[in-house]
Parts: structure tokens; C-alpha cells; sequence
């Protein structure tokens, strides 16, 4: 990683080539992660756009320490909450009331769906759920972290993350289901 | 399995999620980086600008100093403008012929002065004193006094003198302080003084010629000011745009697209016209007040009118009016892709606060910057929904108070008239946005053009 913090020191010279080329170390990783949280890829596409700006606007405050990855990575969740926020298209799914806690299931079934096909499954949940599984499961975000940057209760998170698991757990046993009996149709 | 095994399993398959975003993300994000540094740079500029010319100017005011301090003939202080006659020593026939006795020279003898003024720019004087602190009766002392190289108190005064011979009298650096012309002649032929005084005259004229603009500069003057030229909106400091439109980063969100409008459907979307730059122009009237060493100020009340141009497809009336915001709409214009010229017109008052620098001492160029407080008091300019595609009116999304910056040259004509003009181009730049910025983003009036001054007020 030597390498990007050598790109960051170059492209705060301003050079183009340097800005360039931390772009395309990071843009398709980013992407991937603006894909998650979005429904669709002109979505996505747009929400790394303005991270990516603001990556090279606050690229001064990146002090060094720590993985640059990990400090655009923030900046694109941090920009793809916002997108949701303003965006009138998710706006009216962006709800989360507040529900009785769903209990947390100790299903741990094992996930045999290449990174696309998941990433799929998690876009089909419900924009709030969506969310917020995103930034508990794969960010690792703490309950009263994600209140705080959605403005919700903590007990709502995690209510809605535990409701979203178990959609997400279903989905992939049905489709496991699936799976087993269609190789049992076609031996 | 260990708890959390299904987190672990998701986040590393979510790890390894990667897509080739398309080239136009790339191209609008370094878009975004050139537009950055260009306004950086611009706005480095707009500072360092002023205080670069203030600083040429400051140089070159303290190069002449020094040079002229140093250049022989050259006294470095306006010499005294009265020359007054020495009480009892100056009337023909009183004194013994040869002797000397001293003569000063009071300005209004002297005939002709200004036509001597030639031999006084040549930098020829005949003699110097120094002038005695105020209450002295005679106003004189016996300095030395030097005319063509004779000691005019040791030595009598020729009866005519030759102008050409009293080329090398040319008088050394003087010291700081106030000076007085005084001769010392023969009494036994005053005529042939005229020479020498008018001379000296001419010598008093040239002193006071220079101390003039810094007696009766003027202190104040009224200034009628017009600009014209043209108007655009400008994304940052760049310049107007055309295409795509200033309207197309509306509507990342609002509540604004929340409604149906009669007439409209969702199926087709047509991307919002482009935005074209239109006439402006601004009338002013202001005081100008002069600080010395070339810098003025000036505060006044101004009226500014600037227009855009946009496409704006088919007009809709309808009878039933629709919630829009916080007013209802029956009247909009359906982005149809049908040509429409339509033209935004923005009105404003504005303070303008101006810094002049007069690039040299009686030099018709200036520079000038400024900054203009304005309030917006009215427009029929369209805003665009995105969701429904269409135009329609509603000034609550301007900001109200826009802060202007300014910057300009000039060229001064009749300048020594009582009435004079001023004319040269001009770039406006809004420092704030124009709109609020959740609808369009960074968006901002720019104006280019000339502007015409006339001068008018005491001397």
C-alpha cells in the first residue's frame, strides 16, 4: 500500500496522472461498495462521482495515518447515505419505524453465492433494511453509530438489522433449496 | 459454527465485489478537480492582484523619490509659492551703487512667467535661500545664493544676464524644509534683474506647478456609472455554460419534485435546456472620496439587471393550480424539446464598495476591485423540476443576498475637465450562489463587459 500513499502525495501536488491513477486503484473496490447501497448502477455510478470529489476535495485532511482504503471507503458510505437522504427515489422507502425487537437468529448458514449474486440479494431488501445491514454486517458499524448517522434509535437498528438478516438468511435458503433440487432434476 | 460466522462471510465476499465504473465518472470528476484549482488560482489572483499593483505602485512612487532626490536641479521639495519682497532694501536708489543688497522677489513682478516656464522645466534657477521660521521679519537669511556660479552677497550682479550662461548654475540637492527664491542685486539697474527674476518666477512657477495637485486636489467627487455586457450563470469560476445546462445537477432530492402536475407525464425525460448567457447592464450613482498617493474609494447605490436564455419548451396553463413548495403553480413550461427562446431576467439593488489605484501620478489608466452587497428584488427566471421535467417560477429558491466581486481597468478622458468620463472592461463575479444550493449546487452570476463613467464635482 506504499503505492497509494505515494499517489496521495503526488496528487496533493496536483498532478493529474496521480489523480488518475488513485482513481482507478480504488474506483471499481469503491464501486462495488456504492453498489450495495444503491438499486441501481447509474445510482451507484453517481454516488461514487461525489465521493470521488470529495475524496480529492478533503485529500489534504487525510493525515496518513491508517489505510487510505479504509479512509475512502468512509467517505463513500458517509457519501452514499447522504445520496439516499436527498434522493426522492429513496426517500419514501427510507422509513424506519420503530418495531418490537426482533430476536437476533443463530442461523449461520454458509454463503455459497459468488460476491455479485449476494450483493443482489442484499439490493432486494428494503431500502431501510438495506442500510442498515450494509453498515452493521459489512462496515461493522455499531448499532449506536448507525442511530446516530441515520438519526434513528438505537433499538430501531437493530430491530431492522435483525429482520433484515433473517430476510437475507431465508432468501439464501430458499435459493439454496432451489439449487438442490434442480441438481437433483438434472443428475 | 462460531456466532457472527454468516458477518464474516458476507463482508468477505462483499470484499471482493468490484466493477469497472464507465469513463464518463472519471471525466466529471476531473472535471470537478480542474474546475477547483482554477478557482483557486483565480481567487489567489483576485488577491494578490491589488496588492501587487499597490506594491508596483509603491515601488515606483519610491524610485522617482529617490531619484529626484538625487538628480541634480532637482529640488526634493516644493519650494515655497510666495516670494515676498525684503522690507526697506529693495527700492532703486537707496542703497550705494555696487553695493549688493538683498532682493526677494515677490511673484506678482514678474512679468511673463509663464512663458519662462520652458527654462524652468530645464531645471535653471538663479538663487535659493532658505526661509526663516514663521515670525522672522525679514523671512530670509544670508544662506549662500548661487546664480550661474557667482556668490551673488560677494560679488555684484552683472548688469544683463545671458540665460545660457546660467545653464550650469543648476542648484544641488536642497535640504528638507521650506524655500524662498531671493536675489541680491545692484540697485543702480533693477531692469537687469528682470531676467534673473522672471527666471526665478518662472523657477517659483514650476515649484508650484508641482505642489499644485497636492494643494488643490480634489478631495470628493460624484461618479454616474453604467456597465454593459453580458450575464451568465457559471459553475464556479467557470465560465457560462451552455452544455450541459446549469440546471442539471438539480434535484438530487427535494420536496420540490413531490407533486403531478396537470399535463405532465414521467415516460419521457428530455434533459433540461442548456443555459445561455444574456445582455446585463447596471446604472450607479456614487461619492468618491480620494485618499492620496493615487487610491480612492467609493460607495454608492446601483440597480443591476442581468438575463439568461434558456429553451423552455411548451407553456402550460392549467386552471387547477398544484401545491408546489410552499406556493401553488397553474403556469409552467413542459420541457418538450419544442424551441421556446425563453429569457430569465434577474433585478437587483446593490451597494458597490470600490478600491481605485491610479496607475501613475496624472496617469489616465486605473485599476480598480471591488465588492457589491446586493438584494435580489425580483426575477421571471425559471427553475427546473427534474422528476417532472418541466420549468416553472418560484423566486424563494434564489438567495436573496448576493455578495459580488468586481475588478476592472480604466481609461480617464478630459481628465484635467470639470467634467470627465472613465471607460474600460469589467469582470463581476458572485460570490454567492445564486440559487440555494440543495437545488442546483455551485451556481453563481457572472457578469463581463465595460463600463462608462462620467466625473462630475468641485475641484
Amino acid at each position: 500500500m506504499t503505492d497509494s500513499y505515494k499517489l496521495i502525495k503526488d496528487c496533493l501536488k496536483g498532478k493529474p496522472a496521480a489523480q488518475r491513477a488513485l482513481y482507478e486503484l480504488f474506483a471499481p473496490a469503491m464501486l462495488g461498495v456504492c453498489y450495495r447501497y444503491t438499486k441501481s448502477r447509474a445510482d451507484a455510478e453517481d454516488v461514487l462521482q461525489e465521493g470521488f470529489i470529495k475524496v480529492f476535495k478533503y485529500l489534504h485532511q487525510f493525515e496518513g495515518r491508517g489505510e487510505p482504503g479504509a479512509w475512502i471507503r468512509r467517505i463513500m458510505v458517509t457519501t452514499a447515505i447522504n445520496y439516499l437522504k436527498q434522493n426522492i427515489r429513496y426517500q419514501s422507502e427510507l422509513s424506519y419505524p420503530d418495531m418490537p425487537l426482533h430476536p437476533v437468529s443463530d442461523d449461520n448458514p454458509e454463503v455459497t453465492l459468488d460476491a455479485k449474486e449476494l450483493a443482489e440479494l442484499i439490493r432486494q431488501l428494503p431500502p431501510g433494511y438495506q442500510t442498515i445491514f450494509n453498515l452493521h454486517a459489512i462496515e461493522g458499524y455499531s448499532h449506536v453509530d448507525i442511530g446516530k448517522m441515520l438519526g434513528i434509535n438505537e433499538g430501531t437498528s437493530r430491530s431492522q438489522y435483525s429482520r433484515a438478516r433473517a430476510l437475507l438468511i431465508s432468501w439464501l435458503e430458499k435459493r439454496s433449496e432451489t439449487q438442490k433440487k434442480t441438481s437433483y432434476a438434472n443428475p | 459454527m462460531p456466532t457472527h460466522d454468516f458477518e464474516k462471510q458476507v463482508q468477505q465476499k462483499m470484499d471482493e465485489l468490484k466493477f469497472v465504473p464507465s469513463e464518463a465518472v472519471w471525466e466529471e470528476v476531473a472535471k470537478q478537480i480542474r474546475e477547483r484549482r482554477d478557482r483557486r488560482r483565480l481567487l489567489v489572483w483576485w488577491l494578490l492582484f491589488p496588492l501587487l499593483a499597490g506594491g508596483s505602485f509603491g515601488i515606483y512612487i519610491t524610485n522617482k523619490h529617490i531619484a529626484s532626490a538625487a538628480k541634480p536641479g532637482k529640488p526634493t521639495h516644493a519650494m515655497a509659492t510666495t516670494i515676498t519682497k525684503a522690507p526697506a532694501s529693495s527700492s532703486p536708489g537707496n542703497h550705494e551703487a555696487g553695493g549688493t543688497v538683498p532682493v526677494v522677489i515677490n511673484q506678482q513682478n514678474i512679468p511673463d512667467s509663464n512663458n519662462l516656464f520652458q527654462v524652468a522645466r530645464n531645471g535653471y534657477i538663479a538663487g535659493i535661500r532658505r526661509k526663516l521660521p514663521t515670525g522672522d521679519k525679514t523671512g530670509l537669511t544670508n544662506e549662500t545664493v548661487v546664480v550661474a556660479g557667482i556668490n551673488l552677497v560677494a560679488e555684484p550682479v552683472p548688469t544683463s544676464v545671458n540665460m545660457d550662461a546660467m545653464k550650469p548654475a543648476r542648484v544641488s540637492p536642497l535640504p528638507a524644509g521650506d524655500y524662498a527664491f531671493v536675489i541680491e542685486a545692484s540697485p543702480a539697474d533693477p531692469s537687469s534683474l528682470k531676467p534673473l527674476l522672471a527666471v526665478l518666477a518662472a523657477k517659483a512657477d514650476s515649484a508650484e506647478a508641482v505642489k499644485k495637485p497636492a494643494q488643490h486636489e480634489k478631495k470628493m467627487e460624484w461618479v454616474l456609472t453604467a456597465h454593459t455586457g453580458g450575464a451568465g450563470i457559471s459553475s464556479g469560476f467557470s465560465l457560462p455554460r451552455t452544455s450541459p445546462a446549469a440546471y442539471d445537477n438539480a434535484f438530487t432530492g427535494s420536496s420540490l419534485s413531490n407533486i403531478t402536475y396537470p399535463g405532465t407525464t414521467q415516460a419521457a425525460v428530455r434533459p433540461p435546456s442548456g443555459i445561455k448567457p444574456g445582455l446585463a447592464f447596471t446604472a450607479s450613482l456614487s461619492a468618491r472620496r480620494f485618499l492620496g498617493g493615487g487610491f480612492s474609494l467609493e460607495a454608492g447605490v446601483q440597480y443591476s439587471y442581468y438575463s439568461t436564455s434558456l429553451q423552455a419548451g411548451t407553456i402550460v396553463d392549467s386552471s387547477a393550480t398544484v401545491r408546489q413548495g410552499a406556493q401553488r403553480v397553474s403556469s409552467y413550461y413542459k420541457n418538450s424539446g419544442v424551441e421556446n427562446k425563453y429569457s430569465n431576467q434577474y433585478h437587483f439593488i446593490e451597494v458597490p464598495l470600490r478600491a481605485q489605484l491610479q496607475l501613475g501620478h496624472r496617469s489616465p489608466f486605473s485599476f480598480n476591485t471591488g465588492l457589491s452587497i446586493g438584494r435580489f428584488i425580483g426575477s421571471n427566471a425559471l427553475q427546473y423540476d427534474a422528476p417532472d421535467n418541466i420549468y416553472y417560477k418560484d423566486n424563494t429558491l434564489f438567495n436573496k443576498t448576493q455578495l459580488n466581486m468586481s475588478a476592472g481597468f480604466d481609461i480617464r478622458f478630459l481628465q484635467n475637465k470639470p467634467l470627465s468620463f472613465e471607460a474600460g472592461p469589467r469582470l463581476q463575479y458572485g460570490v454567492t450562489r445564486l440559487f440555494k444550493q440543495e437545488i442546483y449546487g455551485d451556481r453563481h452570476l457572472l457578469f463581463a463587459g465595460l463600463e462608462m463613467r462620467m466625473f462630475f464635482g468641485k475641484r
